[in-house]
Formats: structure tokens, C-alpha cells, sequence
């Protein structure tokens, strides 16, 4: 396998362009040391609030909702009044459990 | 896998007498463009997405040896084994000696076209090896022994009734009257037979869309997860996957998955997009103790450098085949190897040579759609003609359509006499059209008034307009 691997890279070596290999080396350093930042499309770039309003977007685009609170602690409150509002059970697997 | 590609004019007799081929094709065909051009429409920034996915891959292809050994040195480096192939044997012959050091009996397979390109299942089960396909496409090809009939939709050729058919045939441990009449259940099914194959599996094996030189990476891309169950839970990971898969950089990589999922299925993304680097370290929760890489050639670096080099930018989205008009109707068996559609015909005529494969760089209207939706810019329509003149220059053309373009050559060298021809033959074609104004039959056209009426020529030919227009 040794030698397939030596086969493999000659023949790629002996097909790329012909010219100074140091500058080819120079090429591949440079790109890896220093990874160039390619294209981030615009929705992904802004600031908090404009990548807040493109997840609602794309949240809402596939049918779930999105509700912003100010404090953490609200969470279990707002979890339960959404199911509560969707008519959904708190947690059926709790309710089992405690019914048994 | 058997090569059928020289059988190509036969297998598209069958394909489009197949009404349930056709009905598939019709139902599957129209939903992937859809898709992609909504995908497309919602990122504004997807042309010039492509053209940064193209520079990246050329900047590789001329660089491909040095960042190959770069990226060796990386696996080798966090812990995982490279093994070089040049041939397809070399490929089956480094994965089985793993698998045989292991006392591998069951092999879980991701998807992989390389692994289909080196028909490694029948070589696995040769070696007492029993191998199992995961991602569900690919299961039911495999249980029903045949080849991809897509690049990303393995088993798009067939419908709801022939799987049910299947399952019956293949679960026989499974209750004969269950219900498997909604795709669901087909697909929990599967699910309930492939679980414990990851368990019980000694080896997980696995494609890879890209490699990354600057870590070692190989990143696969699935919608159903069956990837990294099949990479992560058996003791050895073994990726299989071709020289050209290389990127360079993280980003790199990141920035072509914007387009290949768009360009695929019309998703933003894949729904798992998955990284492996090396074996499982000692404070890794879980992964494979062994991590190998095979990196195949198989006539890959006898195409750089020639002007069939563009082919090696693609990242099989299959886009090509969905958009063009002869794979949607034919479908994919009909080219008769691994890569169906119009990167098909150019690539399998590099790998397995234009004398077994000539017939599939014809199979093409030259319409153009393939270039247009290419996400990596690939010219597929000029890499086609070029296989055109190879066919021609080594005589492998029937002698009728050599004779045919020599004559129209000779025509087409004098403008003059061309001219004067074609307005003669337009008025000759309108006479015999008479007041339907089409042809039922025409001698040398047969193939096409078999199917339909010939229009014939309305008006003046198209240079005397224009150089009317051009005086006026
Ligand atoms: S040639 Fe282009 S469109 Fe076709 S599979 Fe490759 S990358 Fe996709």
C-alpha cells in the first residue's frame, strides 16, 4: 500500500501546474495557518436582535412559534401556559407514573 | 458491481417500457426541482456561494498532493490509520484485512458511492463478512440486489407497494399480517431491524463527503442519522472515500455544505451533518477504538491536468440527474453502472474507459439545465462533447453517424452551398407537409416520427432574417 501511495502522489504531482513548487508549498501553508473567512450569507451576520428576528422567521417558516422572555426564570411558566393554550398535557409520563 | 454501461441503448428500451419506472419518475422528478429553486430563491447569496465553492475545489485540485499529505499526517496524528488505493482491489483488499484482524463477522455500511463504486458488499460477504446497508435507500436496494438508481435517492425507482412487497420477502421473522401500508410503519420497521444490527456490529463503515486537511476530519452528510449510529457504536470506524474529497479548511468545508443540501434536497442543511476525527480518546463517552481511512485513486489523478479535470469538483448533490431530461427519463439503471445522469456519463467513462461506455456521453439534448443548477459550476455539457470527440477519434463511432457527420461536415465548411441547401430543403419540407404543415414519417428521421409528427419549417430560414434584419 506503501508504494500505492507513493504511485498516487506522483502522478498527481507530475498533473498540477508546472512552476515553482516553493510557491505552491507557500499557497497550502498559508491557507491552512491562515484560514481565510469565506462568504456568511447576510442572514447569518447583524446583530443579536437581527439574528433573533431571522430564527423567529425561520422557526415560524416550518411551523413551530417563538416567544422571547426577559428573564429565565419565566420559562416553566411560559412552557406550561403553552400547553395549557394548545390544550397538550403538562407531562403525560409524570401523569401515568403518579396515577398508577 | 457488474458493468452495464455498453448495454445503455437496451436498458433504455426496458426503462421507458417500465410504467412503474415511469410513474416513479414522474412523482419523484418535478418535487426535487421545486425544492431547490425555493432553496436557491431564499439565499440571495447562493451564486456566489457556488463560485467560492468552485475556487476552493479548483485551489485544491492543484494542490492535491500537498494537502493529501497533510491531511494523512492529521489522522495519523489524532490517532487514526491512512491506507492508500489505487485500484479498486487495493480498496476491498485494505477494508477486508481490517475487518479480518478484528474477526469482523457484521459490517454496518453508511451510504457510499465509492463503496458501491468498488463493490465492497459482495467482496465483504466473499470474506465471511456479513454486510448491512443502513441508510434506508440503500437497505432496500440491498435487499433487493441492485444497484443506486440516484446518487442521493438510492432507491427512487421504486414505490410504496414494491417495498411493502419487500419487506414481507426479507422480514419473514416479522408477523405476516402486521399492517405496513402507510410509509411510516415501513419506516419504523426498518428502524426495529437495522437497531440491533448497530449493536451486534463488529466494524462501522462509512463514505465521507469531505476530508479536511487541517485537522483530519471526514464529515459525512445524512438525513437519518443512520451514519452516526454505524460510525460511533462498533469498535472500528473505516471511512472509504476518493482523493478529491479533500478540502482544505474548516471553512472550506462549511462553505460548500451551504450549497449541497440546497442543491440535493432543497434543505438549508442536511438534518445530521456529522464530524469524525480519529478514534475514541479516553475521555470520549463513546466511539470507535480504531479509525481508518482508505483513500481510493481508481483513475482519479490520470484526470487532472487533462480537460477533464472539472469533473473532479463534484460533491454528488445529484442535481445534475434531477434536473436533466434523458436521467428523468430513463432513470438511473439504465446507465448501467455506479453514476447515473450527466456526471455520470462524464465520470464513468474516466473510470472504467470510453470503449465500455460510449454510448452515455450521447445520452445527452446538450439543454444545458445540468451546468445551469451545478452547485460546483461543473461545464458537464463541454466535459460531455469532449468524451464525444475522444469517441470519435478512436473510432468507436458506428460508421453511419461517422458517414452522417461528414456529410453535414462538408456542408457546414461551405456557408454558401449550406445556405442554399437548407432553403431548399425547408421549401421541400413544406411542400410534402402540405396544409397539415407536419410530417407523419421522414426518411432518416424515424426515430423521431415514430413518437410524434415532424413540424416542418415555417417561413424563411433563420440567417436570411437576420440578414434582412441587419440591412434594415
Ligand atoms: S456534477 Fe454538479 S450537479 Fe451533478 S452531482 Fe456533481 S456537483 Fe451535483
Amino acid at each position: 500500500m506503501d508504494s500505492a501511495r507513493a504511485r498516487i502522489l506522483a502522478r498527481i504531482k507530475r498533473s498540477t501546474p508546472k512552476g515553482d513548487e516553493a510557491v505552491r508549498i507557500a499557497a497550502v501553508e498559508q491557507r491552512l495557518q491562515h484560514p481565510q473567512h469565506n462568504l456568511v450569507p447576510e442572514r447569518g451576520q447583524g446583530d443579536e436582535a437581527h439574528r433573533i428576528g431571522v430564527f423567529t422567521r425561520m422557526m415560524e417558516a416550518v411551523g413551530g412559534t417563538v416567544e422571547v422572555l426577559d428573564d429565565v426564570n419565566d420559562v416553566p411558566v411560559a412552557v406550561a401556559s403553552y400547553l395549557r393554550n394548545t390544550n397538550r398535557p403538562i407531562c403525560p409520563g409524570i401523569v401515568r407514573r403518579r396515577s398508577k | 458491481m457488474e458493468q452495464q454501461a455498453s448495454e445503455f441503448p437496451a436498458n433504455v428500451k426496458r426503462a421507458i417500457a417500465d410504467s412503474q419506472l415511469q410513474w416513479a419518475m414522474t412523482e419523484t422528478g418535478p418535487r426535487f426541482i421545486e425544492k431547490r429553486a425555493k432553496a436557491r430563491a431564499n439565499l440571495p447569496e447562493f451564486d456566489a456561494l457556488r463560485d467560492q465553492a468552485r475556487d476552493i475545489k479548483d485551489h485544491v485540485l492543484s494542490h492535491l498532493d500537498l494537502y493529501l499529505e497533510r491531511y494523512e499526517a492529521k489522522v495519523v496524528q489524532s490517532g487514526g490509520q491512512v491506507h492508500w488505493a489505487e485500484t479498486t482491489q487495493e480498496a476491498r483488499a485494505a477494508i477486508i484485512s481490517i475487518c479480518k484482524r478484528l474477526d469482523a463477522k457484521l459490517a454496518t455500511k453508511g451510504k457510499s458511492m465509492i463503496s458501491e463504486e468498488i463493490g465492497l458488499n459482495h467482496a465483504l460477504e466473499q470474506a465471511g463478512i456479513t454486510p448491512v446497508e443502513t441508510d434506508l435507500g440503500e437497505y432496500l436496494i440491498q435487499i433487493r440486489g441492485e444497484a443506486p438508481s440516484h446518487i442521493i435517492a438510492p432507491a427512487v425507482h421504486l414505490s410504496r407497494d414494491q417495498i411493502e412487497a419487500d419487506f414481507r420477502k426479507a422480514h419473514t421473522h416479522l408477523d405476516p399480517n402486521r399492517d405496513l401500508t402507510e410509509i411510516p410503519t415501513l419506516v419504523e420497521e426498518a428502524r426495529q431491524v437495522l437497531r440491533q444490527k448497530y449493536l451486534d456490529a463488529d466494524v462501522g463503515i462509512t463514505g465521507a463527503n469531505f476530508l479536511i486537511a487541517e485537522t483530519g476530519t471526514s464529515i459525512i452528510v445524512t438525513n437519518e442519522g443512520n451514519g452516526d449510529l454505524t460510525q460511533t457504536l462498533p469498535r472500528a470506524h473505516i471511512v472509504i472515500a476518493s482523493i478529491e474529497k479533500i478540502v482544505p479548511t474548516l471553512e472550506d468545508a462549511t462553505t460548500i455544505l451551504r450549497v449541497l443540501a440546497r442543491s440535493a434536497t432543497g434543505q438549508d442543511f442536511a438534518n445530521y451533518t456529522t464530524f469524525s476525527t480519529g478514534p475514541r480518546r479516553p475521555e470520549d463517552p463513546d466511539g470507535p477504538n480504531e479509525y481508518h481511512v482508505v483513500i481510493l485513486d481508481n483513475g482519479r489523478s490520470n484526470v487532472l491536468g487533462t480537460e477533464f479535470q472539472d469533473m473532479l469538483r463534484c460533491i454528488r448533490c445529484g442535481a445534475c440527474l434531477n434536473h436533466c431530461p434523458v436521467y428523468q427519463a430513463v432513470g438511473g439503471h439504465a446507465y448501467g453502472w455506479v453514476y447515473p445522469g450527466p456526471i455520470g456519463s462524464v465520470v464513468t467513462p474516466a473510470l472504467i474507459g470510453i470503449e465500455k461506455a460510449r454510448h452515455l456521453p450521447n445520452a445527452s439534448t446538450f439543454c444545458g439545465r445540468c451546468e445551469e443548477v451545478c452547485p460546483m459550476r461543473i461545464p458537464l455539457p463541454r466535459l460531455l462533447r469532449h468524451w464525444r470527440e475522444q469517441e470519435f477519434e478512436k473510432h468507436l463511432t458506428p460508421g453511419a453517424v461517422r458517414w452522417g457527420l461528414s456529410v453535414w461536415a462538408f456542408f457546414a465548411k461551405r456557408p454558401k452551398l449550406y445556405q442554399f441547401g437548407t432553403r431548399i430543403a425547408a421549401r421541400l419540407l413544406n411542400l410534402m407537409g402540405g396544409r397539415k404543415g407536419k410530417l407523419a414519417s421522414l426518411p432518416l428521421a424515424q426515430g423521431w416520427t415514430q413518437y410524434r409528427d415532424m413540424p416542418v419549417p415555417q417561413g424563411r430560414t433563420f440567417q436570411a432574417m437576420w440578414k434582412e434584419r441587419k440591412r434594415g
